[in-house]
């Protein structure tokens, strides 16, 4: 491989961003390197020789990259406005009072939903959109599990408060909703983790926060029925939770260094899951706290393990191979 | 103050004076910028690219792909409006600064010893 494909090949790994961002990035600082290369033939330099001088000249890739990362990575006063819009409308519909009112909350659901597939659709979503996407998420996620864990007893009472039709509306919006937007949501995970984990793991946030509190409350109380629970919380506690998740969405954007970016998330993930149980639950269960902390953790991370454990299985593979061959002679 | 450091602050206003004359691509603006500054100025790709796709999100240029004279595909940079206004504003500060500089420095020249 010539230098300039090396080159190129290190610029690939060292840039992650979008696919149609990074192809359109390495397409032109490709472009740049055989125009250097086509000026060195032309003085009389020979092709290979020409192609090593041209990438040696460009200085170190993964410097080159890095610089690159941060520019499409920091985020401006504008997108930071368009991070926090999702989760100051939820808390904005608690503040108001209208959080049992379904069309209120429907409306809201529905308008973060389009704008968020509206975004995505186009191939280039932009970084602002994946806090959009996350709440768009939690919401049918957390419908979903709640009917898992309570089967004929949370959902059926809260159909009991709703008389026919409008109990069937609400069966079809619930069932539509979550079928679409997990639908949507697999589509959209499965293009962009391999290129983005850590976002999308931030898009799973509010995710984490919901799903944390809804398992805990379960555990710590068998009876604790979600949807008439979630219903009659003090809406001061809920007004708090959204706006600690705009906060720390937004931190999260400024911080362009992704070591930082990690730390962050790991940290305020964990106190987001305790200050959520501790906020809205009376009694919780403090190890049930502590160990769906590190479960969904875990899970959220769990993309960016995979490189990781595939090479330690490989090592192992390879020293149990080598030690076979041994013992073998 | 170095070269590298004097460059770093007026970036900006060197590449947008250079596209307002004409839309350029990234190899293209080195070799004019080297040329039009009797090669004073010689940018390096850690320095121009991060920079034109810092101009380009904050909408003070566009990036667009087309073809060269030669027929090759490359990503021409054109200056907006906005950039146009900004640069404006830079050239104006530029004037003031480089008067006011000149006015103290031409008094003071250092006159070589011996």
């Amino acid at each position: 491989m010539a230098d300039s494909d090396k080159y190129v090949s290190a610029l690939s790994r060292n840039i992650r961003l979008q696919p149609a961002r990074k192809k359109e990035i390495i397409s032109e600082l490709e472009d740049h390197l055989e125009d250097k290369t086509n000026e060195l033939i032309d003085l009389g330099v020979r092709q290979e020789t020409a192609k090593s001088l041209a990438a040696e000249q460009m200085g170190d890739p993964a410097t080159l990259a890095g610089l690159m990362q941060d520019v499409h990575t920091v985020v401006g006063r504008k997108e930071l406005g368009l991070v926090v819009i999702p989760h100051f409308l939820l808390a904005g519909l608690v503040a108001l009072g209208l959080c049992d009112n379904i069309a209120a909350v429907v409306l809201t659901l529905g308008f973060v939903g389009i704008v968020t597939w509206l975004n995505w659709r186009r191939g280039f979503p932009g970084i602002w959109s994946y806090s959009w996407l996350g709440v768009s998420v939690a919401a049918p996620a957390v419908v979903l599990l709640m009917l898992v864990i309570g089967p004929g007893k949370s959902f059926q009472n809260l159909m009991a408060q709703t008389s026919y039709p409008a109990s069937l509306t609400l069966v079809a919006l619930f069932g539509g909703y979550v079928a679409v937007a997990l639908w949507v949501v697999t589509r959209v995970v499965r293009g962009k983790v391999g290129h983005d984990w850590l976002l999308v793991a931030l898009s799973g946030l509010p995710l984490l926060g919901l799903t944390a509190w809804v398992l805990v409350a379960q555990w710590s109380d068998p009876s604790w029925q979600p949807p008439m629970a979630l219903l009659g919380l003090p809406g001061a506690s809920w007004i708090v939770a959204f706006l600690s998740m705009a906060t720390v969405t937004a931190a999260y954007m400024k911080f362009g260094r992704r070591h930082a970016r990690i730390g962050q998330f790991l940290v305020s993930a964990a106190i987001l899951v305790t200050g959520a149980c501790a906020m809205l639950l009376v009694n919780y269960h403090p190890t049930a706290v502590r160990l769906t902390i590190v479960a969904l953790i875990v899970i959220m991370l769990a993309p960016a393990l995979r490189k990781p454990l595939a090479s330690s299985l490989r090592m192992m593979q390879q020293v149990l191979h080598t030690t076979v061959h041994l013992v073998g002679r | 103050m170095s070269q590298q450091e004097m460059l770093k602050g007026n970036t900006e206003t060197l590449l947008l004076s250079l596209l307002l004359l004409e839309p350029m691509y990234g190899y293209q603006i080195v070799k004019e910028i080297n040329s039009r500054s009797s090669g004073y100025f010689d940018f390096k790709e850690g320095t121009l690219y991060p920079a034109l796709h810092r101009m380009e999100r904050e909408g003070l240029i566009e990036g667009r792909w087309q073809n060269t004279p030669g027929g090759m595909r490359r990503r021409y940079y054109y200056i907006t409006l906005k950039g146009r206004f900004v640069l404006s504003d830079r050239q104006a500060e530029w004037q003031r600064f480089s008067r006011a500089m000149n006015s103290v420095i031409a008094r003071s020249t250092v006159q070589p010893e011996g």
